[in-house]
């Protein structure tokens, strides 16, 4: 850890307001992003992240620089995403992103928009879209996996420290997110193929 | 290498994290399998596609908001650990609804059991007077003797002296009196039994006896009957049940008291006779010695009927109404004293010729006189108490029924009003929690 963080840290310990924004100010867009992968919208992001970030600040005194700071931070951001949706599933907020759960399977919410197909540049954001999409169906401990390896491209030991597991659990649950989005998307395309 | 073990290997391969050999395999197994490989690349796509998916821009606000949230959070009281307390406080709420319901229920339950209770507790005090009755007598009994004589001694011992002191005033009131004799004629009479009651001491005598007996109604009758034959009279009395016996009333207990007058010269008499009735629990025997009042009520009697002498002289003499007047009330002032004196002493007089005798009987069950015949109606009674008990038990449902029923409307009231209150009180502090967070 840098001399430079460490000074900060202390600061903030002492509820330096100035000093602990400095401090986050480089993993702030980055935990934004986590959140919005994992919650897939815009508002709950940024309520998520600001929540992570004050109870980073409120509970800066119980870091004592087990790992890196910024895997701390992470980490803080990402239980706060599983805690908002663990909430979320008991207040059964549907979204149109989250297939709805049926007795033969699963439904896809999704309304088609007729009119992006037809152009060839939009096809870039369809497959986006796409891919979003299928991310939000994820269930929430795969989700975190992809969200963590492959859209930000963090290291398989960082991830295990993120989420406190071992790296063997990290590196079997990767590979079966990865497989489960595979199918997510070719299912997808499956039935949306009459459509287009 | 089969399918499924490569299926496992492929996203460590996508990540470079394979040894140089398992690598290998993995390309040589590519090579044969089509499907393996055209999972490895849709694979390969897809992660591609994830990691080109665009990073977002932080909202234009987010800074300026955390920046106020932040400076809130050091305003609050500096919670260390926030990610451990607040799991604490979620469970300590649930807690907490739980101890407000136990709570809750608890008070409803004392209430009805304390409006129970007190019920029960007013039948059984009346049981408990009724077995508190009997068992002081019974303590009493044994021990009776013993405070009865030294009683008996200081009170004669004290008599004695006062009689003493009686005769030494007798001496000097004796030589005023024959002046008084000399001064009026019509009252000689009267003059002439004061004074023979002056000759004897003025004792109001009272005696106090507790007895245990037996057969009540003899004994109550054997007293009334022997205070008629030395010629006194039964003041009053009083008789009651102790214990009423609903199955056989001729075995119910009774108590009772008299208060009896005798002649003063057969007080001891008669209450030897009735001490002898039965077992003395308790006895007593009182003497107000009243000589020097009553002798001092005398004179003052003697010196108002000089004075209604003299003023009677004084009223033939005057002359002016006005005079008359003032004598009349003088006078009249005079013999109402002269009246409630000798009342005071007729009254006197009573008391010390006739004492009084307080008496109360307590009867008791011998039962160690003889062994009782096994009583024909043992089964009718046990069914009689059977019965009893069943309809105390019935009765007892019907108090808790009618108890609940009554409080019904309170409960459904606060019920009413508490729904919406915790309903709004549960999405307050939720509100509030979130606004904090």
């Amino acid at each position: 850890m840098e001399e430079f963080e460490i000074e900060l840290i202390e600061k903030s310990k002492r509820g330096d307001v100035e000093s602990f924004e400095i401090l986050i100010r480089s993993h702030q867009t980055l935990a934004y992003n986590i959140a919005f992968r994992m919650l897939g919208n815009v508002e709950d992001a940024n309520d998520a992240t600001q929540e992570a970030l004050v109870k980073v600040f409120k509970s800066i005194q119980s870091f004592h620089g087990q790992s890196s700071f910024s895997t701390w931070l992470y980490r803080i951001v990402t239980n706060t995403c599983l805690d908002e949706l663990r909430k979320r599933k008991r207040q059964q907020v549907y979204s149109y992103h989250n297939p709805m759960e049926m007795e033969d399977g699963q439904i896809d919410r999704d309304v088609v928009d007729p009119s992006s197909s037809t152009e060839e540049i939009l096809e870039k954001k369809e497959e986006i879209k796409n891919i979003q999409d299928a991310i939000q169906a994820l269930p929430e401990q795969h989700r975190i996996v992809i969200v963590l390896r492959d859209i930000k491209g963090l290291s398989y030991e960082q991830i295990s420290e993120i989420l406190d597991c071992p790296q063997g659990t990290i590196k079997s649950r990767i590979s079966r997110a990865r497989l489960a989005l595979k199918e997510i998307i070719t299912n997808r395309e499956l039935y949306q193929k009459p459509y287009v | 290498m089969n399918c499924t073990e490569t299926m496992e290997l492929i996203s460590l391969y996508i990540d470079g994290l394979l040894d140089e050999h398992t690598e290998q395999m993995l390309q040589k197994h590519f090579k044969e399998c089509a499907e393996c490989r055209q999972d490895y690349e849709e694979l390969l796509n897809i992660k591609n596609m994830c990691s080109e998916l665009p990073m977002l821009e932080l909202p234009p606000d987010f800074e300026v908001s955390l920046h106020e949230k932040l400076v809130r959070a050091t305003e609050n009281v500096q919670v260390i650990d926030i990610g451990r307390s607040e799991t604490f406080n979620k469970k300590f709420k649930w807690k907490n609804w739980k101890v407000y319901g136990s709570m809750a229920a608890v008070f409803i339950v004392l209430i009805l059991a304390s409006s129970l209770l007190n019920e029960a507790r007013f039948n059984g005090s009346q049981m408990k007077e009724n077995v508190g009755m009997e068992s002081p007598n019974m303590e009493f009994a044994g021990s009776a003797p013993a405070p009865e004589a030294p009683k008996m001694k200081v009170g004669t011992a004290a008599r004695d002296e006062s009689y003493g002191a009686e005769e030494r005033l007798q001496t000097t009131q004796d030589n005023g009196s024959p002046e008084n004799r000399v001064m009026d004629q019509n009252n000689q009479t009267t003059q002439f039994t004061a004074l023979e009651a002056e000759s004897d001491r003025k004792v109001i005598k009272s005696g106090y006896v507790d007895l245990n007996v037996e057969e009540y109604d003899d004994k109550f009758s054997q007293i009334t009957r022997i205070t008629a034959e030395r010629g006194g009279f039964v003041e009053n009395s009083n008789t009651y049940y102790k214990q009423y016996n609903e199955v056989n009333p001729e075995e119910s207990l009774k108590q009772g008291s008299l208060v009896i007058r005798v002649p003063e010269n057969q007080f001891a008499e008669v209450l030897d006779h009735i001490k002898s009735l039965g077992t003395v629990t308790n006895t007593s025997i009182s003497g107000q010695d009243i000589t020097k009042e009553y002798r001092s009520t005398v004179d003052e009697i003697e010196n108002l009927k000089v004075q209604e002498k003299s003023l009677r002289a004084i009223m033939e003499k005057a002359t002016s109404v006005k005079d008359i007047l003032e004598v009349e009330r003088e006078l009249s002032r005079v013999r109402g004293e002269i009246n409630r004196m000798s009342g005071d002493v007729k009254r006197w007089d009573d008391l010390v010729d006739l004492s009084t005798i307080h008496v109360t009987l307590n009867e008791m069950s011998s039962k160690d006189k003889e062994i009782y015949p096994i009583r024909d109606n043992v089964w009718l009674r046990a069914q009689k108490g059977f019965i009893k008990t069943v309809n105390e038990m019935i009765q007892f449902a019907e108090n808790v029924f009618i108890r609940i029923a009554s409080t019904l409307p309170v409960i459904l009231v606060l019920f009413i009003m508490g729904i919406p209150l915790t309903i709004y009180l549960y999405r307050w502090t939720k509100r509030k929690k979130n606004k904090q967070e």
